[in-house]
């Protein structure tokens, strides 16, 4: 192995900004900016540059916390794209954003808020280690706040390692599982917990 | 004999305190983990446990020995593999 695999990976510092389109400008400021109180950071426009079928945009910012942005692109002139799977797709599904709050007042002021400026949102759903409020932008990109109800900690750690392998070693990459199923992953945990 | 692993956190303790209190079951200790044994089939109900189903749906991540029989929003059911 060279040293640029068996040196330690540069560290991040957590997320400056994530990226979606929109066809929905003015419904998008009003969510963000409005409803969900994220001032407006920064804005950037630009006619096309190099490539002939970039199109004119705007791109515009709001503030998410902590450093961290939730940012848009507007393509002048352009037809909505669909998402590759859709909003409602697998894909919209699965790739969502997910905020944190501090403390349990600040996930219940969420939830009141949200409902109160007519967004419909989820009862909070405690998980393993969160508890989450999920609603959807006007775009139908999916959106979560969660409260952290407990830190993993080592033990997470190595059971998330040993899940990760089990997964692995159960699927190939490739539609469909090849016959594989939920239970022989879970089969498989159970001899790696046990061995 | 079907078995159950699970991690020994808190959210997934009530499945641990059930086995415990439960007569026909069994657990063991396996390192940061709970083995939960069963002599015929292992069966565990979810009002029992008192676990939200985001939680109860994700209690066969530590694995399992044995072949599912159940595993719905009332109750997990293993029995012996086949």
């Amino acid at each position: 192995m060279d040293s640029e695999t068996t040196s330690p990976a540069p560290a991040l510092d957590g997320v400056h900004h994530t990226a979606f389109a929109t066809w929905k400008p003015k419904e998008t400021v009003e969510f963000y900016r409005d409803i969900l109180g994220l001032k407006p950071i920064h804005a950037i426009t630009a006619k096309g540059w190099g490539r002939e079928s970039h199109p004119d945009f705007v791109h515009f910012f709001f503030d998410a916390g902590q450093g961290s942005a939730i940012a848009f692109f507007y393509y002048i002139g352009t037809e909505p794209m669909d998402e590759p799977a859709g909003p409602r797709g697998y894909l919209g599904m699965a790739r969502h954003t997910a905020w944190t709050v501090g403390t349990e007042a600040e996930l219940d002021a969420w939830a009141a808020r949200l409902k109160s400026k007519g967004v419909k949102v989820s009862e909070a759903i405690q998980h393993e280690v969160i508890r989450s409020l999920y609603f959807r932008d006007p775009n139908g990109y999916p959106l979560e706040i969660s409260l952290t109800t407990r830190v993993p900690d080592a033990r997470d750690e190595a059971d998330a390692a040993l899940t990760i392998q089990a997964m692995i070693e159960t699927f190939a990459d490739g539609p469909g599982g090849q016959g594989k199923t939920i239970e022989d992953m879970w089969r498989r945990k159970g001899e790696l917990v046990a061995r | 004999m079907p078995a159950l692993y699970v991690l020994s956190v808190p959210e997934f303790q009530p499945l641990i305190d059930y086995a415990e209190a439960a007569a026909d079951l069994t657990v063991s200790a396996m390192g940061d983990y709970r083995k939960i044994e069963g002599a015929g089939t292992l069966t565990i109900p979810r009002a029992a446990t008192g676990m939200g189903q985001a939680v109860w749906f994700g209690a066969l991540v530590g694995g399992f020995e044995g072949d599912i029989i159940a595993f719905n929003e009332t109750q997990l059911v293993i029995g012996p593999a086949k």
